[in-house]
Protein backbone atom coordinates (compact mmCIF):
# COMPACT_ATOMS: atom_id res chain seq x y z
CA UNK A 1 0.00 0.00 0.00
CA UNK A 2 2.63 2.50 1.05
CA UNK A 3 4.95 1.30 -1.64
CA UNK A 4 2.34 1.79 -4.32
CA UNK A 5 1.60 5.27 -3.06
CA UNK A 6 5.31 6.03 -3.35
CA UNK A 7 5.27 4.65 -6.89
CA UNK A 8 2.33 6.89 -7.70
CA UNK A 9 4.11 9.96 -6.38
CA UNK A 10 7.22 9.09 -8.33
CA UNK A 11 5.19 8.74 -11.49
CA UNK A 12 3.67 12.11 -10.71
CA UNK A 13 7.03 13.75 -10.29
CA UNK A 14 8.29 12.08 -13.46
CA UNK A 15 5.34 13.38 -15.42
CA UNK A 16 5.93 16.84 -14.04
CA UNK A 17 9.59 16.82 -14.96
CA UNK A 18 9.35 15.10 -18.27
CA UNK A 19 6.99 17.51 -19.94
CA UNK A 20 7.61 20.97 -21.18
CA UNK A 21 4.85 23.27 -22.24
CA UNK A 22 3.27 21.68 -25.29
CA UNK A 23 1.63 23.58 -28.10
CA UNK A 24 -1.14 22.40 -30.35
CA UNK A 25 -0.83 21.46 -34.00
CA UNK A 26 0.59 24.42 -35.83
CA UNK A 27 0.94 26.38 -38.06
CA UNK A 28 -2.43 27.51 -39.39
CA UNK A 29 -1.56 30.63 -41.32
CA UNK A 30 1.11 31.06 -43.98
CA UNK A 31 2.69 34.28 -45.08
CA UNK A 32 5.06 34.72 -48.00
CA UNK A 33 7.31 37.49 -46.82
CA UNK A 34 9.35 39.69 -49.14
CA UNK A 35 11.81 42.13 -47.62
CA UNK A 36 13.15 45.22 -49.36
CA UNK A 37 16.07 46.91 -47.67
CA UNK A 38 15.78 50.62 -48.26
CA UNK A 39 19.10 52.52 -48.24
CA UNK A 40 19.78 56.18 -47.65
CA UNK A 41 23.34 57.52 -47.85
CA UNK A 42 24.75 54.04 -47.92
CA UNK A 43 22.91 52.87 -44.80
CA UNK A 44 19.79 50.81 -44.31
CA UNK A 45 17.15 53.20 -43.01
CA UNK A 46 14.15 50.91 -43.12
CA UNK A 47 12.92 47.49 -44.18
CA UNK A 48 9.84 47.38 -46.34
CA UNK A 49 7.81 44.20 -45.97
CA UNK A 50 5.27 42.62 -48.23
CA UNK A 51 3.17 39.85 -46.72
CA UNK A 52 1.06 37.62 -48.91
CA UNK A 53 -1.36 35.44 -46.94
CA UNK A 54 -2.47 31.93 -47.88
CA UNK A 55 -5.87 31.61 -49.57
CA UNK A 56 -7.78 30.32 -46.57
CA UNK A 57 -6.75 32.96 -44.09
CA UNK A 58 -7.04 35.54 -46.87
CA UNK A 59 -10.62 34.42 -47.50
CA UNK A 60 -11.44 34.68 -43.83
CA UNK A 61 -10.06 38.22 -43.52
CA UNK A 62 -11.51 39.35 -46.86
CA UNK A 63 -14.98 38.14 -45.89
CA UNK A 64 -14.73 40.16 -42.71
CA UNK A 65 -13.20 43.37 -43.98
CA UNK A 66 -14.28 43.74 -47.61
CA UNK A 67 -17.60 45.04 -46.39
CA UNK A 68 -19.06 45.99 -49.77
CA UNK A 69 -17.86 42.71 -51.35
CA UNK A 70 -16.31 44.38 -54.38
CA UNK A 71 -13.08 42.39 -53.99
CA UNK A 72 -11.23 45.65 -53.45
CA UNK A 73 -10.18 47.32 -50.24
CA UNK A 74 -10.95 51.00 -50.06
CA UNK A 75 -9.37 53.41 -47.60
CA UNK A 76 -12.03 52.91 -44.95
CA UNK A 77 -11.82 49.12 -45.21
CA UNK A 78 -8.03 49.22 -44.97
CA UNK A 79 -8.34 51.31 -41.83
CA UNK A 80 -10.70 48.75 -40.26
CA UNK A 81 -8.43 45.91 -41.34
CA UNK A 82 -5.44 47.63 -39.78
CA UNK A 83 -7.35 48.01 -36.54
CA UNK A 84 -8.89 44.53 -36.52
CA UNK A 85 -6.14 42.33 -37.90
CA UNK A 86 -2.81 44.14 -37.89
CA UNK A 87 -2.39 46.69 -35.11
CA UNK A 88 -2.32 43.96 -32.49
CA UNK A 89 0.87 42.57 -33.98
CA UNK A 90 2.64 45.38 -32.10
CA UNK A 91 2.44 42.97 -29.16
CA UNK A 92 4.43 40.51 -31.24
CA UNK A 93 7.02 42.97 -32.57
CA UNK A 94 5.30 42.51 -35.96
CA UNK A 95 7.00 39.10 -36.06
CA UNK A 96 10.21 40.86 -37.12
CA UNK A 97 13.58 40.37 -35.49
CA UNK A 98 16.55 42.57 -36.25
CA UNK A 99 20.03 42.31 -34.81
CA UNK A 100 22.89 44.74 -35.31
CA UNK A 101 26.33 43.49 -34.31
CA UNK A 102 24.58 40.54 -32.64
CA UNK A 103 22.48 42.79 -30.43
CA UNK A 104 18.70 42.69 -30.83
CA UNK A 105 17.06 45.90 -32.01
CA UNK A 106 13.42 45.83 -30.93
CA UNK A 107 10.78 46.49 -33.56
CA UNK A 108 8.36 48.83 -31.86
CA UNK A 109 6.67 50.69 -34.70
CA UNK A 110 5.84 50.39 -38.36
CA UNK A 111 4.88 52.97 -40.96
CA UNK A 112 2.80 53.15 -44.10
CA UNK A 113 0.50 50.18 -43.59
CA UNK A 114 -1.61 49.34 -46.59
CA UNK A 115 -3.42 46.27 -47.86
CA UNK A 116 -5.00 44.99 -51.05
CA UNK A 117 -6.52 41.91 -52.59
CA UNK A 118 -4.49 40.27 -55.35
CA UNK A 119 -6.49 37.46 -56.96
CA UNK A 120 -7.56 35.35 -53.98
CA UNK A 121 -4.84 36.54 -51.69
CA UNK A 122 -4.66 39.31 -49.18
CA UNK A 123 -1.46 41.37 -49.22
CA UNK A 124 -0.16 43.61 -46.44
CA UNK A 125 2.57 46.17 -46.99
CA UNK A 126 4.34 48.21 -44.37
CA UNK A 127 7.80 49.41 -43.41
CA UNK A 128 9.90 48.85 -40.31
CA UNK A 129 12.04 51.95 -39.74
CA UNK A 130 15.45 51.58 -38.11
CA UNK A 131 15.98 54.43 -35.68
CA UNK A 132 19.72 54.11 -36.13
CA UNK A 133 20.50 53.40 -39.78
CA UNK A 134 22.72 50.37 -40.22
CA UNK A 135 25.87 50.24 -42.30
CA UNK A 136 25.91 46.70 -43.72
CA UNK A 137 29.53 47.12 -44.84
CA UNK A 138 30.93 47.51 -41.35
CA UNK A 139 28.13 46.18 -39.15
CA UNK A 140 26.82 42.65 -38.81
CA UNK A 141 23.14 42.77 -39.70
CA UNK A 142 20.54 40.02 -39.45
CA UNK A 143 16.84 40.07 -40.17
CA UNK A 144 14.21 37.42 -39.50
CA UNK A 145 10.44 37.10 -39.49
CA UNK A 146 8.77 34.41 -37.41
CA UNK A 147 5.98 33.83 -34.94
CA UNK A 148 7.30 32.55 -31.61
CA UNK A 149 4.03 30.69 -31.13
CA UNK A 150 4.13 29.23 -34.61
CA UNK A 151 0.48 30.02 -35.26
CA UNK A 152 1.82 31.68 -38.37
CA UNK A 153 4.59 30.46 -40.59
CA UNK A 154 6.39 33.20 -42.46
CA UNK A 155 8.39 32.21 -45.50
CA UNK A 156 11.48 34.39 -45.61
CA UNK A 157 12.02 34.42 -49.32
CA UNK A 158 8.61 35.02 -50.73
CA UNK A 159 8.41 33.07 -53.96
CA UNK A 160 12.08 33.43 -54.74
CA UNK A 161 14.28 31.77 -52.19
CA UNK A 162 16.70 34.65 -51.80
CA UNK A 163 13.89 37.14 -51.66
CA UNK A 164 15.87 40.11 -50.43
CA UNK A 165 15.50 43.22 -52.53
CA UNK A 166 17.36 46.48 -52.31
CA UNK A 167 16.50 50.05 -52.98
CA UNK A 168 18.88 53.01 -53.15
CA UNK A 169 21.96 50.88 -52.62
CA UNK A 170 23.92 52.44 -55.50
CA UNK A 171 27.63 51.83 -55.04
CA UNK A 172 27.06 48.75 -52.87
CA UNK A 173 26.87 45.10 -53.81
CA UNK A 174 24.73 43.25 -51.29
CA UNK A 175 24.15 39.60 -50.66
CA UNK A 176 21.69 38.00 -48.27
CA UNK A 177 22.23 34.48 -47.04
CA UNK A 178 19.38 32.68 -45.35
CA UNK A 179 20.27 30.15 -42.70
CA UNK A 180 18.84 28.68 -39.53
CA UNK A 181 19.78 30.12 -36.20
CA UNK A 182 19.84 27.08 -33.95
CA UNK A 183 19.95 29.19 -30.81
CA UNK A 184 16.44 30.49 -31.43
CA UNK A 185 14.09 27.57 -31.52
CA UNK A 186 10.33 27.81 -31.50
CA UNK A 187 7.42 25.36 -31.19
CA UNK A 188 8.77 23.45 -28.20
CA UNK A 189 12.22 23.56 -29.73
CA UNK A 190 11.17 21.71 -32.86
CA UNK A 191 11.55 24.48 -35.39
CA UNK A 192 14.52 26.72 -36.08
CA UNK A 193 13.18 29.69 -38.02
CA UNK A 194 15.25 31.00 -40.92
CA UNK A 195 17.34 34.11 -40.46
CA UNK A 196 18.74 36.40 -43.11
CA UNK A 197 22.29 37.69 -42.81
CA UNK A 198 22.98 40.69 -44.97
CA UNK A 199 26.44 41.65 -46.12
CA UNK A 200 27.38 44.46 -48.48
CA UNK A 201 30.67 45.47 -50.08
CA UNK A 202 31.57 48.66 -51.85
CA UNK A 203 31.22 48.09 -55.57
CA UNK A 204 34.56 48.41 -57.40
CA UNK B 1 -27.00 1.09 -25.13
CA UNK B 2 -25.43 2.83 -22.21
CA UNK B 3 -22.37 3.68 -24.22
CA UNK B 4 -24.55 5.62 -26.62
CA UNK B 5 -25.96 7.61 -23.73
CA UNK B 6 -22.49 8.46 -22.50
CA UNK B 7 -21.46 9.59 -25.96
CA UNK B 8 -24.59 11.68 -26.34
CA UNK B 9 -24.01 13.37 -23.02
CA UNK B 10 -20.42 13.97 -23.95
CA UNK B 11 -21.39 15.57 -27.22
CA UNK B 12 -23.89 17.76 -25.44
CA UNK B 13 -21.19 18.87 -23.00
CA UNK B 14 -18.74 19.52 -25.80
CA UNK B 15 -21.32 21.62 -27.59
CA UNK B 16 -21.98 23.58 -24.42
CA UNK B 17 -18.27 24.14 -23.84
CA UNK B 18 -17.68 25.33 -27.38
CA UNK B 19 -20.67 27.65 -27.17
CA UNK B 20 -19.22 29.18 -24.01
CA UNK B 21 -15.88 29.54 -25.73
CA UNK B 22 -17.39 31.23 -28.75
CA UNK B 23 -19.43 33.53 -26.53
CA UNK B 24 -16.32 34.52 -24.61
CA UNK B 25 -14.53 35.16 -27.86
CA UNK B 26 -17.38 37.26 -29.23
CA UNK B 27 -17.20 39.23 -26.02
CA UNK B 28 -13.58 39.99 -26.82
CA UNK B 29 -12.48 38.93 -23.38
CA UNK B 30 -10.55 35.93 -24.56
CA UNK B 31 -9.04 37.29 -27.72
CA UNK B 32 -5.89 35.25 -27.49
CA UNK B 33 -4.08 32.72 -29.54
CA UNK B 34 -4.65 34.29 -32.92
CA UNK B 35 -1.98 36.99 -32.97
CA UNK B 36 -3.96 39.10 -35.44
CA UNK B 37 -6.96 39.39 -33.12
CA UNK B 38 -7.10 42.58 -31.08
CA UNK B 39 -6.04 41.92 -27.50
CA UNK B 40 -3.93 38.83 -28.19
CA UNK B 41 -0.60 38.74 -26.43
CA UNK B 42 2.32 36.40 -26.94
CA UNK B 43 2.94 33.67 -24.40
CA UNK B 44 5.77 31.76 -25.99
CA UNK B 45 9.39 32.40 -25.27
CA UNK B 46 12.21 31.36 -27.54
CA UNK B 47 13.77 28.10 -26.44
CA UNK B 48 17.04 28.14 -24.60
CA UNK B 49 20.09 27.87 -26.78
CA UNK B 50 20.91 24.36 -27.90
CA UNK B 51 24.29 23.28 -29.22
CA UNK B 52 24.46 23.92 -32.93
CA UNK B 53 25.54 20.34 -33.61
CA UNK B 54 22.54 18.74 -31.92
CA UNK B 55 19.76 17.91 -34.36
CA UNK B 56 16.34 19.29 -33.48
CA UNK B 57 14.45 16.62 -31.60
CA UNK B 58 11.23 15.90 -33.44
CA UNK B 59 12.21 18.33 -36.16
CA UNK B 60 11.06 15.89 -38.83
CA UNK B 61 7.69 15.66 -37.16
CA UNK B 62 7.16 19.40 -37.13
CA UNK B 63 8.23 19.37 -40.75
CA UNK B 64 5.74 16.69 -41.82
CA UNK B 65 3.00 18.37 -39.82
CA UNK B 66 3.76 21.67 -41.50
CA UNK B 67 3.59 20.05 -44.93
CA UNK B 68 0.30 18.33 -44.15
CA UNK B 69 -1.26 21.52 -42.77
CA UNK B 70 -0.06 23.45 -45.79
CA UNK B 71 -1.36 20.78 -48.17
CA UNK B 72 -4.78 20.81 -46.55
CA UNK B 73 -4.83 24.57 -46.85
CA UNK B 74 -3.95 24.51 -50.54
CA UNK B 75 -6.26 21.61 -51.44
CA UNK B 76 -9.10 23.45 -49.78
CA UNK B 77 -8.60 26.42 -52.07
CA UNK B 78 -8.62 24.05 -55.09
CA UNK B 79 -11.71 22.20 -53.88
CA UNK B 80 -13.44 25.52 -53.68
CA UNK B 81 -12.59 26.12 -57.32
CA UNK B 82 -14.45 22.93 -58.15
CA UNK B 83 -11.71 20.33 -58.58
CA UNK B 84 -13.04 16.88 -57.68
CA UNK B 85 -9.57 15.33 -57.76
CA UNK B 86 -8.62 17.89 -55.13
CA UNK B 87 -11.64 16.81 -53.09
CA UNK B 88 -10.47 13.21 -53.01
CA UNK B 89 -6.91 14.19 -52.24
CA UNK B 90 -8.17 16.74 -49.75
CA UNK B 91 -10.01 14.00 -47.87
CA UNK B 92 -6.79 11.99 -47.61
CA UNK B 93 -4.88 15.04 -46.47
CA UNK B 94 -7.58 15.79 -43.89
CA UNK B 95 -7.16 12.25 -42.58
CA UNK B 96 -3.39 12.76 -42.40
CA UNK B 97 -3.95 16.08 -40.66
CA UNK B 98 -5.99 14.24 -38.03
CA UNK B 99 -3.32 11.57 -37.60
CA UNK B 100 -0.62 14.17 -37.09
CA UNK B 101 -2.73 16.53 -35.07
CA UNK B 102 -3.41 13.80 -32.53
CA UNK B 103 0.22 12.70 -32.47
CA UNK B 104 1.57 16.23 -32.17
CA UNK B 105 2.35 18.18 -29.05
CA UNK B 106 -0.68 18.22 -26.80
CA UNK B 107 -2.10 16.30 -23.90
CA UNK B 108 -4.56 13.95 -25.61
CA UNK B 109 -2.22 11.09 -26.32
CA UNK B 110 -0.52 11.21 -22.90
CA UNK B 111 -3.93 11.02 -21.29
CA UNK B 112 -4.90 7.98 -23.32
CA UNK B 113 -1.65 6.13 -22.65
CA UNK B 114 -1.81 6.88 -18.91
CA UNK B 115 -5.44 5.86 -18.74
CA UNK B 116 -4.77 2.43 -20.18
CA UNK B 117 -1.64 1.89 -18.13
CA UNK B 118 -3.87 2.27 -15.09
CA UNK B 119 -6.54 -0.31 -15.80
CA UNK B 120 -7.36 -3.59 -17.47
CA UNK B 121 -9.22 -3.04 -20.68
CA UNK B 122 -10.15 -4.80 -23.88
CA UNK B 123 -8.48 -3.41 -26.98
CA UNK B 124 -11.85 -2.23 -28.32
CA UNK B 125 -11.98 0.16 -25.37
CA UNK B 126 -8.99 1.92 -26.85
CA UNK B 127 -10.77 2.29 -30.18
CA UNK B 128 -13.87 3.49 -28.39
CA UNK B 129 -11.98 6.13 -26.45
CA UNK B 130 -10.11 7.24 -29.56
CA UNK B 131 -13.40 7.65 -31.39
CA UNK B 132 -15.01 9.43 -28.46
CA UNK B 133 -12.21 11.97 -28.27
CA UNK B 134 -12.33 12.55 -32.01
CA UNK B 135 -16.13 12.90 -31.93
CA UNK B 136 -16.04 15.42 -29.10
CA UNK B 137 -13.32 17.30 -30.93
CA UNK B 138 -15.20 17.44 -34.23
CA UNK B 139 -18.47 18.33 -32.49
CA UNK B 140 -16.75 21.23 -30.76
CA UNK B 141 -15.22 22.43 -34.01
CA UNK B 142 -18.62 22.41 -35.73
CA UNK B 143 -20.21 24.46 -32.98
CA UNK B 144 -17.31 26.94 -32.94
CA UNK B 145 -17.47 27.33 -36.71
CA UNK B 146 -21.25 27.79 -36.74
CA UNK B 147 -21.15 30.41 -34.04
CA UNK B 148 -18.13 32.10 -35.61
CA UNK B 149 -19.97 32.28 -38.93
CA UNK B 150 -23.09 33.64 -37.31
CA UNK B 151 -21.39 36.42 -35.37
CA UNK B 152 -18.50 37.15 -37.71
CA UNK B 153 -17.67 40.74 -36.96
CA UNK B 154 -14.52 42.81 -37.10
CA UNK B 155 -12.21 40.32 -35.43
CA UNK B 156 -10.00 37.66 -36.95
CA UNK B 157 -11.06 34.08 -36.08
CA UNK B 158 -10.04 32.77 -32.67
CA UNK B 159 -7.64 30.05 -31.74
CA UNK B 160 -9.36 28.42 -28.82
CA UNK B 161 -6.55 26.00 -28.15
CA UNK B 162 -4.15 28.86 -27.51
CA UNK B 163 -6.34 30.85 -25.15
CA UNK B 164 -4.76 30.90 -21.74
CA UNK B 165 -8.03 30.58 -19.84
CA UNK B 166 -9.11 27.64 -21.96
CA UNK B 167 -5.77 25.96 -21.45
CA UNK B 168 -5.90 26.49 -17.70
CA UNK B 169 -9.44 25.15 -17.50
CA UNK B 170 -8.69 22.06 -19.53
CA UNK B 171 -5.44 21.34 -17.65
CA UNK B 172 -7.27 21.73 -14.36
CA UNK B 173 -9.82 19.27 -15.73
CA UNK B 174 -7.05 16.80 -16.52
CA UNK B 175 -5.63 17.15 -13.01
CA UNK B 176 -9.05 16.77 -11.38
CA UNK B 177 -9.88 13.63 -13.30
CA UNK B 178 -6.47 12.21 -12.46
CA UNK B 179 -7.00 13.02 -8.79
CA UNK B 180 -10.47 11.53 -8.82
CA UNK B 181 -9.27 8.33 -10.43
CA UNK B 182 -6.28 8.17 -8.08
CA UNK B 183 -8.46 8.55 -5.00
CA UNK B 184 -11.00 6.01 -6.18
CA UNK B 185 -8.22 3.48 -6.69
CA UNK B 186 -6.83 4.24 -3.21
CA UNK B 187 -10.26 3.95 -1.65
CA UNK B 188 -11.14 0.72 -3.34
CA UNK B 189 -9.74 -1.58 -0.67
CA UNK B 190 -9.02 -4.56 -2.79
CA UNK B 191 -9.53 -3.83 -6.39
CA UNK B 192 -10.89 -0.69 -7.91
CA UNK B 193 -12.85 -2.52 -10.56
CA UNK B 194 -14.88 -4.46 -8.07
CA UNK B 195 -16.14 -1.26 -6.57
CA UNK B 196 -17.07 0.28 -9.83
CA UNK B 197 -18.87 -2.92 -10.65
CA UNK B 198 -20.99 -2.84 -7.52
CA UNK B 199 -21.90 0.82 -7.66
CA UNK B 200 -22.88 0.72 -11.22
CA UNK B 201 -24.94 -2.37 -11.22
CA UNK B 202 -27.25 -0.93 -8.63
CA UNK B 203 -27.53 2.38 -10.38
CA UNK B 204 -28.21 0.66 -13.60
CA UNK B 205 -30.95 -1.51 -12.19
CA UNK B 206 -32.70 1.51 -10.73
CA UNK B 207 -32.30 3.60 -13.86
CA UNK B 208 -33.83 1.15 -16.18
CA UNK B 209 -36.42 -0.15 -13.77
CA UNK B 210 -35.79 -3.76 -14.57
CA UNK B 211 -34.12 -6.09 -12.18
CA UNK B 212 -30.61 -6.79 -13.25
CA UNK B 213 -29.20 -7.10 -9.78
CA UNK B 214 -25.99 -8.96 -9.42
CA UNK B 215 -26.69 -11.66 -11.84
CA UNK B 216 -25.65 -9.27 -14.56
CA UNK B 217 -22.10 -10.41 -14.35
CA UNK B 218 -18.79 -8.87 -13.68
CA UNK B 219 -17.72 -8.01 -17.18
CA UNK B 220 -20.68 -5.78 -17.83
CA UNK B 221 -20.43 -3.84 -14.59
CA UNK B 222 -16.74 -3.50 -15.09
CA UNK B 223 -17.19 -2.04 -18.53
CA UNK B 224 -19.72 0.46 -17.27
CA UNK B 225 -17.40 1.55 -14.49
CA UNK B 226 -14.88 2.31 -17.18
CA UNK B 227 -17.51 4.01 -19.28
CA UNK B 228 -17.79 6.95 -16.94
CA UNK B 229 -14.10 7.67 -16.41
CA UNK B 230 -13.22 7.04 -20.04
CA UNK B 231 -16.00 9.40 -21.06
CA UNK B 232 -14.61 12.11 -18.79
CA UNK B 233 -11.09 11.60 -20.10
CA UNK B 234 -12.43 11.82 -23.65
CA UNK B 235 -14.23 15.02 -22.87
CA UNK B 236 -11.17 16.71 -21.43
CA UNK B 237 -8.90 15.41 -24.15
CA UNK B 238 -11.19 16.42 -26.98
CA UNK B 239 -13.23 19.38 -25.81
CA UNK B 240 -11.08 22.17 -27.17
CA UNK B 241 -11.47 22.07 -30.93
CA UNK B 242 -8.39 22.42 -33.08
CA UNK B 243 -7.95 25.62 -35.00
CA UNK B 244 -7.34 23.70 -38.21
CA UNK B 245 -10.77 22.07 -38.18
CA UNK B 246 -12.48 25.34 -37.25
CA UNK B 247 -10.72 27.22 -40.06
CA UNK B 248 -11.65 24.52 -42.59
CA UNK B 249 -15.30 24.71 -41.58
CA UNK B 250 -15.49 28.49 -41.51
CA UNK B 251 -13.95 28.61 -44.96
CA UNK B 252 -16.30 25.98 -46.40
CA UNK B 253 -19.39 27.54 -44.87
CA UNK B 254 -18.39 30.97 -46.14
CA UNK B 255 -17.96 29.55 -49.64
CA UNK B 256 -21.24 27.68 -49.67
CA UNK B 257 -19.77 24.16 -49.47
CA UNK B 258 -20.65 23.21 -45.86
CA UNK B 259 -21.10 19.51 -46.72
CA UNK B 260 -17.54 19.38 -48.01
CA UNK B 261 -16.35 21.05 -44.84
CA UNK B 262 -18.23 18.57 -42.70
CA UNK B 263 -16.77 15.67 -44.68
CA UNK B 264 -13.25 16.99 -44.32
CA UNK B 265 -13.63 17.58 -40.61
CA UNK B 266 -15.00 14.07 -40.16
CA UNK B 267 -11.91 12.79 -41.97
CA UNK B 268 -9.79 14.81 -39.54
CA UNK B 269 -11.69 13.14 -36.69
CA UNK B 270 -11.16 9.70 -38.21
CA UNK B 271 -7.43 10.33 -38.47
CA UNK B 272 -7.32 11.44 -34.85
CA UNK B 273 -9.26 8.35 -33.75
CA UNK B 274 -6.74 6.09 -35.47
CA UNK B 275 -3.75 7.73 -33.79
CA UNK B 276 -5.36 7.88 -30.36
CA UNK B 277 -6.43 4.24 -30.60
CA UNK B 278 -2.83 3.41 -31.35
CA UNK B 279 -1.69 5.23 -28.24
CA UNK B 280 -4.38 3.46 -26.21
CA UNK B 281 -3.19 0.07 -27.43
CA UNK B 282 0.35 1.08 -26.56
CA UNK B 283 -0.72 1.84 -22.98
CA UNK B 284 -2.49 -1.53 -22.70
CA UNK B 285 0.52 -3.31 -24.13
CA UNK B 286 2.82 -1.65 -21.61
CA UNK B 287 0.54 -2.70 -18.76
CA UNK B 288 0.27 -6.27 -19.98
CA UNK B 289 3.99 -6.61 -20.41
CA UNK B 290 4.61 -5.25 -16.92
CA UNK B 291 2.05 -7.62 -15.38
CA UNK B 292 3.41 -10.57 -17.32
CA UNK B 293 6.88 -9.70 -16.07
CA UNK B 294 5.60 -9.50 -12.48
CA UNK B 295 3.95 -12.90 -12.80
CA UNK B 296 7.18 -14.53 -13.92
CA UNK B 297 8.80 -14.33 -10.48
CA UNK B 298 8.31 -16.86 -7.71
CA UNK B 299 7.08 -14.37 -5.15
CA UNK B 300 3.37 -14.97 -4.56
CA UNK B 301 2.35 -11.39 -3.72
CA UNK B 302 4.20 -9.67 -6.52
CA UNK B 303 1.68 -9.74 -9.37
CA UNK B 304 -1.01 -8.20 -7.14
CA UNK B 305 1.38 -5.51 -5.89
CA UNK B 306 2.43 -4.63 -9.42
CA UNK B 307 -1.14 -4.51 -10.55
CA UNK B 308 -2.00 -2.15 -7.75
CA UNK B 309 1.07 -0.07 -8.49
CA UNK B 310 0.04 0.29 -12.12
CA UNK B 311 -3.54 1.08 -11.07
CA UNK B 312 -2.09 4.05 -9.18
CA UNK B 313 0.55 5.03 -11.71
CA UNK B 314 -2.01 5.51 -14.50
CA UNK B 315 -4.13 8.06 -12.62
CA UNK B 316 -0.95 9.46 -11.03
CA UNK B 317 0.42 10.20 -14.49
CA UNK B 318 -2.81 11.93 -15.49
CA UNK B 319 -2.78 13.98 -12.30
CA UNK B 320 0.90 14.85 -12.75
CA UNK B 321 0.35 15.75 -16.38
CA UNK B 322 -2.54 18.05 -15.49
CA UNK B 323 -0.62 19.74 -12.68
CA UNK B 324 2.53 20.17 -14.78
CA UNK B 325 0.62 21.61 -17.71
CA UNK B 326 -1.39 23.91 -15.46
CA UNK B 327 1.75 25.28 -13.79
CA UNK B 328 3.41 25.61 -17.18
CA UNK B 329 0.50 27.62 -18.57
CA UNK B 330 -0.14 29.70 -15.47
Amino acid sequence: MRRSAVAGCMALAGAGLGLGAPAEAHPHVWIDNTATFVFAQGKIGSIRLRWEFDEIFSASLISQFDKNKDRKLDAAEIKELEKGAFANLANYGYFTYVTVDDKPVPTVRVTGFTARIEKDKLVYEFAVPLDRPVDPVTQAFTFAVYDLEYFVELDMGGRERDGARYEGNAGLTCKASVGENPSKRIYSGQVAPPEMRLKCVKAP
Amino acid sequence: MRQGAVTRRLLALAVLLSALLAAAWADGALAQGNPFAPGARPQAQPQAATPAAAPASGGWFADVQRQVNRQLNQRLAEINKGSSAALLFGALIAFAYGVFHAAGPGHGKMLVVSYFIGRDAHPWRGALMGSQIALVHVGGAIVMALIATAIMTGAAPPSAEDMREVKLASYAGVALIGAWMFVSVLRGKGHAHFHAHHDHDHGHARDRGHAHGHGHGHAHGHAKGQGRSSAMVSLVAGAVPCTGAVLVLIYCIANGIPATGLGLVLMIGLGMAVTLTGFGLFGMFARRRALAFAARGEKPGRPARWRRGLDLIGPGLILGLGVALFIGAY
